[in-house]
């Protein structure tokens, strides 16, 4: 049987308080609860990151987050990645690059990539491969993703001096 | 980048890397895929489908679940109209509207795992759910053929019970599963083979795979009270998705309004429609608009995928390395219902070689899997990838290069195709040379044990058909470009590109539209790496008629007769060099006072399609403990015509090849005796991830198009044929094992690699 | 000469020849439906393989110099066109 409940929790920086039905995950939550719908759904599995979000300082794959888990936390969507209309560094390079052809893995890879580039400025062509792994892009052969990325980090390695 | 004899036009906007027009809206999340949208009082819909891969369904009890609290609809077979035997236009040639509505919702027998039985309209999806739980259906289950070669047999039940196979025009006497036979036949191939002095023959088989586009199947419609129809859809063919549904409703064209979402990827898969038919019942039914999307697990058993074939190729050359014959027998999956992909790789199979002596017989074949639709390239890297092993082989033999044996029988314009019509200008030989001389394919084998080089060709077709497209001019003079054409990957660029060309304004200039279906002008499928050679088209024809218009208006403003002004370089010119030239831009401000508004149509059907050939070169080595490949460099130099937005271009061999690279080595439908599908998801099925693949070097070769304003040749679906042979060609000079059935997955090479005492190269067929 | 190429599965029907020649005068035109009448003319069955209730068996599709035709069986041929009937084929 379903039961709602209340889930306060923090999304692209402001608190919110959603009711959730107890069997929804988080990306059911954000999609349509919050109306976030630049978080996508492929899987439902945990296979293919198309649903990334950043939870507290992780990247998780929402669809295997339930709702309820949210309280309390802090979560960053695609949404969140610019700042007002200044887009984020990820966000520019991936369109100067061509680093999206349909476009529906591209906010799990820009949320993926932030959280790899938040921790780590200067990672190497492997390490973005690897940090990626989760993430399945069936249209652009990975390429142009990992210039991309490359691209944004030494923008932003460029913008702290 | 090459250059080339034909010759090559200056440019301002094309070849150029804009940043596309929707770019902004996919990276920030903004952009709305067909899951994305929502209206208040929906309902969810969800599918009751056969878990069993062959049954006759004996009796459906919908009664519990329509009882449910919150359950609003429920749909079966029913109550789509059964419709006498017709041919309608279909995905590959025409197909029977009795087997389309049978496929969308069986009502006799469940021919594949995954087939819809009924389907539920609810509140929310969780009781949607229970309700599809709550449907009880008694099955008589029956035995499942899911392999060609078993379906193929004399002594295996029909699995229609009434279909005959079909050669040209003519129909068998006895019910089978072989849907059709077709043969391309020139010269006289024994003859041939009596010529050579090496004659190489090989069997080979390839399984399904599926397209894997990210997005699941999703459709939401509205079935209003005055009978119109509403479909918000994730589709390459948003008219075809609305001619398939009248004809299944047998209702006008005009009922339906088919609103294509964006779409995230199909590469051929998301052409036909299967939740589509379903949620308007269900709409119908409750009043209500239904949002219906697939779980992964359906789109694996449910949708489209490729066919699983298998294959047998003879090639006879001589000494020097000059084919004298070759001649292929292939068989195709064609799933639970008739399709045609025997016959379109028929046509692929020996694309790339000159012939005098050829035969080619060609089979479809029904099997208990879900109906085969096109994935990029249809039929062709099925099709191609034993003729390029034996290839390898006959260049091993010969102690030829590979690519210089490929380039002494590569076809040439004014060569026959394999089934008779003559090529126009094509650029495989440039290609080949391309290869020949890459840093990559210079570069010195790669050192170490286990480890070498291996080289494929790739041929499609490339499509035309129709197309439309307006151009709106705008009073400060930019531009609109509306065109009926779903942009997968890119192609609003394309357009902005081309109309800037046309036009003389820069690509940010042209704003372009991807319109519905009661908004523009006919417009076939986003597919056939046709969008942007002839909706392209329509877009160019279209600026024509605005130079037209203009050069009116030009005229009245410099009170000239109309052949006393001239369009050239971006600008209307006085002939006589008495005016200023006038730029679009500048006649913007000017339409009003001379005349009114200025929109420009263009539909095309075109002539004059390009095909596209490509070589791809990978290093790869072997890891003989496990049998894993790892793919050290790769190189995919292609024909691409003139690049209107290279970065994109480069980005279709890329994902191409990287498909290609999957199919190669890992993805593969694993069902079990009864037919299932052991291997439902992403994780199992094993697409590529970013840790598989190298980076993909491209080597852009621009032979222009002259059927095209522009030299547009398609380029999206040729790069993913030539990866199973390359790959196959590198593990065969790596270790000398040839892995002749696909994919070449770590259990499989090990295997290989285990066996290889007993295997004993020298045994095949060689005559010399 | 118009060269009416024969499609592979029904060569028995014309004693194995692959192609027939028609006459057309240099500026004259024939359409492809009168072509095949006059292959079935000197080859009796070849029409009733490649029609259907008068039109072409669904599926394939006339080729004239190597386009696709979108008049079918009404597309004219001149005296130097060949002409393929041949599957139709889309991609994905």
């Amino acid at each position: 049987m379903s039961t709602n409940r209340m889930v306060s929790t923090t999304i692209n920086g402001e608190d919110m308080a959603l009711i959730i039905d107890d069997r929804m995950t988080l990306l059911d939550a954000l999609r349509d609860r919050a109306g976030l719908t630049g978080t996508k759904e492929g899987c439902l599995s945990g296979d293919c990151g198309a649903c990334s979000v950043i939870m507290n300082d992780r990247v998780v794959d929402s669809c295997l987050v339930m709702a309820a888990e949210a309280e309390g936390a802090a979560i960053v969507t695609v949404e969140g990645l610019a700042d007002g209309t200044e887009l984020h560094p990820l966000q520019r390079r991936f369109l100067e690059q061509a680093a999206l052809q349909c476009g529906i893995c591209t906010p799990g890879f820009l949320v993926t990539a932030k959280s790899l580039l938040d921790r780590n400025n200067n990672p190497s062509a492997a390490e973005i491969r690897l940090w990626l792994a989760g993430n399945l892009c069936r249209c652009t052969g990975y390429d142009k993703i990992i210039r991309a990325v490359e691209g944004a980090s030494a923008d932003l390695r460029a913008a702290k001096g | 980048m090459e250059q080339h004899e034909a010759q090559k036009n200056e440019y301002n906007i094309i070849g150029t890397r804009p940043i596309r027009h929707d770019g902004e809206d996919k990276v920030t999340g903004r952009a709305q895929y067909g899951a994305d949208i929502s209206f208040p009082d929906q309902l969810y819909g969800k599918v009751l489908r056969s878990p069993h891969a062959h049954a006759r369904i004996l009796s459906i009890d919908t009664s519990k679940a329509l009882a449910m609290p919150g359950v609003r609809a429920v749909t079966t077979a029913e109550d789509l109209p059964r419709l006498k035997d017709r041919m309608v236009a279909g995905e590959a040639g025409a197909e029977n509207i009795r087997y389309v509505t049978e496929r969308v919702l069986a009502s006799d027998k469940a021919l594949f795992e995954g087939h819809p039985i009924a389907a539920v309209a609810a509140t929310d999806p969780w009781i949607a759910e229970e309700a599809v739980k709550a449907i009880e259906v008694k099955y008589e289950v029956l035995t499942a053929v899911t392999e060609v070669r078993d379906a193929m047999k004399d002594d295996t039940p029909p699995l229609h019970g009434e279909l005959t196979t079909e050669t040209l025009g003519e129909k068998s006497k006895k019910a089978t599963n072989i849907v059709r036979h077709t043969r391309h036949k020139r010269g006289d191939p024994d003859k041939g083979f009596a010529e050579a002095d090496l004659v190489i023959e090989r069997e080979f088989e390839t399984k399904t795979v599926h397209q894997g586009y990210i997005e699941p199947h999703n459709a939401t419609a509205l079935y209003r009270s005055d009978g119109q129809i509403t479909l918000w859809t994730s589709t390459q063919a948003p008219f075809w998705v609305r001619r398939d549904l009248a004809e299944l409703f047998d209702i006008p064209l005009s009922r339906i309004k088919v609103v294509p979402m964006e779409i995230g990827g199909g590469f051929g898969g998301k052409i036909a429609v299967y939740l589509e038919p379903l949620a308007i019942l269900l709409s119908k039914k409750s009043g209500r608009p239904v949002k219906m999307i697939m779980t992964r697990e359906e789109v694996f058993y449910a949708s489209g995928p490729a066919s699983g074939t298998v294959t047998r190729i003879k090639i006879g050359v001589k000494k020097d390395g000059t084919i004298t014959a070759a001649t292929a027998w292939m068989a195709y999956e064609a799933g639970a219902f008739p399709s045609n992909w025997a016959m379109v790789g028929s046509m692929c199979v020996l694309a790339c070689y000159r012939l005098e002596n050829l035969q080619i017989d060609a089979y479809d074949v029904l099997t208990n899997t879900s109906k085969v639709m096109a994935y990029r390239a249809p039929s062709s890297p099925q099709a191609m990838f034993g003729v390029e092993s034996i290839i390898d082989e006959i260049a091993i033999k010969l102690d030829m290069d590979p690519l210089e044996l490929r380039l002494k029988n590569a076809v040439q314009e004014g060569d026959r195709r394999a089934d008779g019509p003559k090529f126009h200008r094509i650029g495989l030989k440039e290609t080949i040379r391309a290869a020949m001389e890459s840093e990559h394919y210079k570069s010195p084998l790669p050192s170490g044990a286990n480890r070498s080089r291996g080289v494929a060709s790739g041929f499609w077709f490339n499509a035309g058909m129709q197309s439309s497209a307006t151009v709106g001019i705008n009073m400060d003079g930019t531009a609109n470009v509306t065109t009926g054409s779903v942009d997968i990957g890119g192609s609003r660029a394309s357009m902005a590109i081309m109309a800037a060309e046309a036009l003389g304004l820069t690509a940010e200039q042209v704003r372009p539209i991807v319109a519905d279906t009661d908004s523009i002008g006919y417009t076939d499928v986003t597919g056939g790496s046709r969008t942007t050679f002839a909706t392209g088209y329509a877009v160019y024809e279209a600026c024509q008629d605005v130079i037209r218009q203009l050069k009116t208006r030009v005229a009245k403003l410099w009170d000239v007769q109309e052949d006393k002004v001239e369009w050239g370089d971006g600008a209307f010119h006085h002939v006589d060099n008495g005016k200023s030239p006038m730029s679009v831009g500048d006649l913007g401000p000017k339409l009003e006072a001379t005349g009114g508004p200025v929109m420009g149509h263009g539909t095309v059907n075109p002539k004059g399609v390009g095909a596209g050939f490509g070589i791809h070169i990978a290093d790869i080595e072997v890891d003989p403990d496990t049998g894993k490949v790892t793919i050290l460099r790769y190189t995919a130099v292609q024909d691409v015509g003139q690049a209107i937005h290279p970065a994109y271009v480069e980005g279709q061999m890329q994902g191409g090849a990287t498909q290609g690279i999957g199919w190669a080595l890992n993805e593969e439908y694993i069902r079990d005796a009864e037919g299932r599908m052991l291997n439902p998801g992403f994780l199992d099925y094993r697409v590529p991830t970013a840790l598989d693949v190298p980076d993909i070097e491209t080597i852009l070769v621009e032979v222009p198009n002259p059927g095209h304003p522009y030299g547009v040749r398609g380029v999206g679906e040729t790069p993913i044929v030539p990866p199973m042979g390359t790959i196959h060609n590198a593990i065969a000079r790596a270790i000398g094992l040839r892995m002749r059935s696909l994919p070449m997955s770590p259990p499989k090479v090990l295997h290989e690699i285990l066996q290889r005492g007993q295997t004993v190269e020298a045994a095949a067929p060689v005559t010399s | 000469m118009a060269v009416v190429h024969i499609p592979a599965l029904i060569l028995d029907l014309t004693d194995g020849e692959d192609s027939i020649e028609v006459e057309i005068a240099p500026d004259a035109r024939m359409t492809v439906r009168e072509l095949l009448a006059e292959v079935e003319r000197r080859h009796p069955g070849v029409e009733s393989r490649l029609l259907d209730n008068g039109e072409l068996v669904p599926g394939i599709a006339v080729f004239i110099d190597g386009e696709q035709s979108r008049a079918g069986l009404h597309a004219n041929a001149g005296p130097e066109s060949e002409i393929h009937f041949i599957p139709a084929v889309v991609g994905g």
